[in-house]
């Protein structure tokens, strides 16, 4: 092992360097273009109104409603039979696409809460994986259908999954995970804020009950209080035009309480069953329907919120709740009083009430709304100036189940992706740590070319069957686009977290660039390098002929590789879809991630390569492959020159030159960095005192100095035995 | 009427995105924003509309402007003419609204006050009137002036019947409008909701613009033709101008309800009140009715000051202590 030594200007150099790439591979750089842009109207309404589109997904639907609601849905009609909700996803849910950018899925939902059906309608997710075909997406998509969203789903990577067990897009687990979300958690949303299934009733709960306290109920948020002072209310007025008190009339104190309001949802049996005594709470119970809600309302003051008339008007026309875009009204048939409150430390009201919302209704208790109470006073012209007094509530965490809470952060998303590859996370991270352990070691073990000829090919055996075939841990030089994109858009940790395998790749890779340049990946790392050195083995050790192409037409071919990762990287810029086709010049998806099991013109095409390769070993990494002209670019920061070379290679020998398997040592010895794959070939004939020239002059020096003394000595003891 | 407003109130954005007054003079508010500025923009009871707030968390600016425009589609439910299920629909087709909300309650309360104070020159039931003219226009007809009289025989606000019970529209035929004024009702109601999740700097532009800033740092609005800006840190601004929509030579979309025809005394008004719905309803008042009403109107009506573009292009502008 050894340090070269590097001049100080240089190595500020290759600091800076290094810092900059840091920074930019590893730090999330504040480029927020369009972050914090207009909320477009897109993000209140996504989609149109289209039936044939909608039958796609309920099929048995024959009409549908125009979007209405929050968040918006169409309701699907069989016969003018409510049979369930047509949405898109991108309108229930922020717009949950990959990259942040817009992903929407058109997706039916039926009474019995099974999806129908769903369409993906806008995506831009595939930039992370290997080439994904909209069809791939749909097939994926399809599964769900007839699926209870109730039930958890698992994504899985194998072809026949369980029961709740969906296959994974081959190649495309994260765009899997995100679409499942989007699905899953929109329809959800739908189902909670249409009643689907009672699952209100499901994720709050009401059900418990501990005696408690009037203090203790406000203070835990199931009561809420506004107090208006009648200084406050007549201000209010006045600023209006009106007046509460008539002229003439003294006004009474501003501080005392014009109305003093306390409220909150009943539902909650802690709630109720603490207000009033056993006798009501049994009354209201059976006047409550399944899915009714109970509100609670109280206060004290000098303002009635009943008013004087609504037994003749029926209704109580100086209240409202308020819940998204509806108004409830609340009316006298679904009012119960109470004369009594039975719970310790309440205050003295001057009126109480319950009030039932039917389920009917559609007021969601798990949803925040407000209370509206009007109030209005005489104005000069002899009619009214109004005010209203709003007050929000918002029921308290205990009466939600634990389960919802944790319900689709994003943050959840990465972590299940984990959890779900732990083992194949704990494959990669031996393979890196034993490949880390060989570098560093790299001079004791190029002098044992035993050693090394074993440690090679089960490494590039365990790269390509337990990487490549069974982990999909191909990289490949969409990975670059879409690491470029997320600079240049938004910058977010769980995109790339989402693929744990790719993530643990890219982060070796970026380290092992600044050490050692691209090599590391592409000759230990990359399954389809893996599977085109192998062959390349295989076919010398049946004497297949090595075309050895001649330095001029090899040096100048190298350049090809840029050229095709600049033009499908300035593609890229201009519609990123196209760039994704340009990106099927690497054999990667076609031989590795689906196991040629492709249509025959891509297995016509990866096999070729490999055929060629048999004869120009690794004929793809030296002018083809697009990832390792974008390895190569970068890798010219790296820090460590642990390839040795004597003074003589180039000049009296050019045997590495001649055995290195992809040509990367030019005529005069030096060894090119940006096409050297670091399979260390050239270090263990370095080593090698048989066949390094040097060496074996060196050996034979030694051995003849060896023979000469042996001879004399020899010589000087047979002259000592003749003249002893 | 269906479609009607829509129309009117888009001929009149129109108008008014092409530099008519109020529009909110930008490196202003930009130079002053220290918290990040978080705005929506898209249509609102048929016209363009805007909400800008002022915010630390994007997300909790999300969700205010959200619950706004969930606020403005309950609100529309009410007050559109557009919209089948709204309640004015109702009124108007049925001439009477059972248990009305009362919210349309309020708006038609604070009509008749100021239908009484311009002495008729602002008059909600003028619908019928300007159904006959849309109708006019959309298919290229000439006024017809029996027409208009007949029409006209069905407006009066005084006929309005209103209680908690019910709204009633007493003559077969009337109809009610409150584009004068529901859209500055939309938009009080939406700054005091904002005001209300914690906001304190609040932008509303909804045809009419309402602003809450702190004292200190007051919302500042250019109106077209003026050096001057109008300092707002509670109140709403709003704008009548009669280069909107033109019916007639003699009629655009501002009409004198007593005569059928548009007055040209003022080329706009603007008034400044505490609530975009005065102000809205009295820049109508005061450009319908006579010049010499003017001042009484500006006085009793308690708005806060006013801006009159006169025909010949003078400016006048003039402030009340409230």
């Amino acid at each position: 092992m050894a340090f070269k030594k590097v001049p100080p200007v240089q190595r500020l150099r290759i600091f800076l360097a290094l810092l900059i790439f840091v920074c930019v591979a590893f730090g999330p750089v504040p480029v927020h273009a369009g972050h914090d842009k207009n909320l477009t109207d897109s993000q209140i309404i996504a989609g149109n109104f289209n039936p044939a589109l909608f039958n796609k997904v309920m099929p048995q639907a024959t009409n549908y409603g125009k979007p209405t609601g929050t968040p918006p849905s169409n309701a699907a009609y069989q016969n003018d039979v409510l049979t369930g909700y047509v949405f898109y996803s991108k309108a229930v849910i922020a717009s949950a696409g990959y990259t942040g950018r817009p992903l929407n899925i058109l997706i039916g939902l039926n009474l019995a809460g099974k999806i129908t059906g769903a369409k993906i309608i806008e995506h831009h997710e595939p930039i992370l994986e290997i080439g994904v075909s909209d069809q791939d997406l749909q097939n994926f998509i399809d599964q769900f259908i007839g699926l209870d969203i109730r039930k958890p789903v698992k994504i899985v990577r194998h072809a026949n999954p369980g029961p709740n067990e969906f296959d994974a897009i081959s190649g495309a687990s994260v765009s899997s995970i995100v679409l499942n979300d989007a699905i899953l958690r929109s329809a959800r949303a739908i189902a909670r804020s249409r009643g689907i299934l009672g699952e209100i009733g499901k994720l709050l709960n009401f059900d418990a009950y501990e005696k408690t306290t009037w203090n203790r109920l406000v203070e835990d948020g199931s009561i809420v209080r506004r107090l208006v002072t009648i200084g406050e209310a007549s201000r209010t007025l006045k600023a209006r035009g009106g007046s509460y008190f008539p002229a003439g009339t003294p006004e009474p104190p501003a501080a005392k309480p014009f109305i003093d309001l306390y409220f909150g949802l009943a539902t909650p049996v802690q709630v109720s069953r603490n207000l009033v005594d056993d006798q009501m709470f049994r009354d209201i119970t059976t006047k409550l329907a399944d899915g009714d809600q109970l509100l609670f309302l109280a206060a004290k003051g000098i303002y009635s919120y009943r008013g004087r008339n609504y037994r003749k008007l029926g209704f109580f026309d100086r209240l409202q709740i308020v819940q998204r875009e509806k108004s409830f009204h609340l009316t006298t048939k679904n009012h119960i009083r109470i004369d009594r409150l039975a719970i310790k430390g309440a205050p003295e009201f001057r009126e109480m009430s319950f009030f039932i919302l039917p389920k009917s209704s559609g007021f969601d208790p798990a949803d925040h709304w407000r209370l509206e109470l009007m109030y209005s006073g005489e104005n000069a012209a002899g009619g009214k100036a109004y005010a209203t007094v709003m007050q929000t509530f918002s029921l308290p965490k205990q009466y939600f189940r634990a389960e919802d809470e944790k319900v689709s952060a994003r943050n959840d998303l990465w972590l299940a992706a984990w959890e779900n590859r732990i083992a194949d996370i704990t494959v990669l991270i031996i393979a890196l740590t034993l490949l880390t352990i060989f570098f560093f070691f790299q001079d004791w073990g190029a002098r044992h070319r035993w050693l090394y000829n074993i440690t090679r090919v089960v490494f590039l055996v365990e790269t390509l069957v337990i990487l490549g075939w069974y982990a999909d841990a191909q990289l490949s030089v969409v990975n670059v686009f879409t690491f470029v994109q997320a600079l240049l858009t938004t910058f977010h940790w769980d995109f790339f977290l989402l693929e744990p395998l790719i993530f643990i790749l890219w982060g070796g890779v970026a380290l092992s660039l600044l050490f050692w340049g691209r090599g590391a990946y592409c000759g230990w790392l990359c399954p389809f390098g893996a599977l085109q050195e192998l062959l390349a083995k295989a076919g010398r050790l049946l004497k297949m002929p090595q075309i050895k192409v001649p330095w001029g037409i090899h040096e100048r071919l190298w350049p090809l590789k840029y050229v095709i990762f600049v033009v499908i990287f300035a593609i890229f810029m201009g519609d990123e879809d196209m760039a994704l086709y340009g990106a099927e010049i690497e054999p990667f998806k076609t031989a590795i991630i689906l196991g040629f099991d492709r249509v025959w013109p891509f297995v016509l095409y990866a096999l070729a390569l490999l055929a060629i390769g048999i004869f120009i070993e690794r004929f793809f990494c030296r002018y083809i492959c697009p990832l390792g002209a974008a390895l190569a670019i970068p890798a010219r920061l790296r820090m460590f020159e642990w390839l040795k070379r004597r003074w003589q290679c180039g000049i009296q020998c050019h045997i590495c030159a001649d055995e290195c398997p992809v040509q990367a040592i030019h005529p005069d010895g030096k060894i090119n960095p940006n096409e050297c794959i670091y399979c260390l070939e050239c270090q263990v004939t370095y080593n090698d005192d048989q066949i390094c020239p040097p060496l074996a002059e060196k050996r034979k020096r030694k051995e003849s100095r060896l023979t000469k003394s042996l001879v004399n000595r020899m010589e000087t003891a047979e002259r000592k035995g003749e003249a002893g | 009427m269906n479609g009607s407003i829509s129309r009117r109130r888009a001929i009149q954005l129109i108008a008014a995105s092409a530099g008519l007054p109020p529009a909110i003079s930008l490196w202003d508010y930009l130079s002053r924003s220290k918290s990040p500025r978080f705005e929506w923009q898209g249509r609102a009871l048929g016209t363009q509309a805007s909400l800008q707030i002022h915010h630390i968390d994007q997300d909790t600016a999300a969700d205010i402007v959200n619950s706004s425009l969930q606020e403005l589609d309950r609100l529309e439910r009410i007050f559109s003419l557009y919209r089948p299920d709204s309640e004015l629909v109702a009124l108007n087709r049925d001439g009477y609204l059972a248990r009305p909300s009362f919210e349309l309650r309020e708006v038609l309360e604070e009509s008749i006050r100021i239908s009484e104070l311009s002495n008729g020159a602002f008059d909600v039931t003028i619908q019928p009137l300007w159904g006959y003219h849309q109708k006019n226009h959309e298919h290229g007809l000439e006024a017809d002036k029996s027409a208009i009289n007949t029409a006209l025989q069905l407006v009066d606000y005084r006929k309005l019947e209103i209680s908690a019970a019910k709204i009633r529209l007493p003559v077969t035929g009337m109809a009610v409008t409150l584009n004068g004024i529901a859209q500055g009702y939309i938009t009080d109601r939406i700054a005091d909701l904002m005001h209300h999740s914690g906001l304190d700097q609040v932008l509303v532009q909804m045809g009419e613009i309402h602003g809450r800033a702190p004292m200190d740092q007051p919302w500042r609005i250019g109106l077209e033709g003026l050096d001057n800006q109008i300092n707002l840190t509670t109140g709403a601004v709003a704008t009548s101008s009669g280069s909107g929509t033109k019916f007639s030579n003699t009629a655009n979309h501002l009409i004198i309800p007593a005569t059928g025809t548009s007055p040209g005394h003022y080329k706009s008004v603007s008034t400044i009140a505490a609530r975009a719905m005065t102000a809205d309803a009295v820049s109508t008042a005061i450009y319908t009715a006579p010049k010499s009403l003017t001042a009484e109107i500006a006085s009793t009506s308690g708005i806060l000051g006013y801006v009159l573009e006169h025909a010949d292009g003078r400016n006048e502008r003039r402030s009340f202590s409230s």
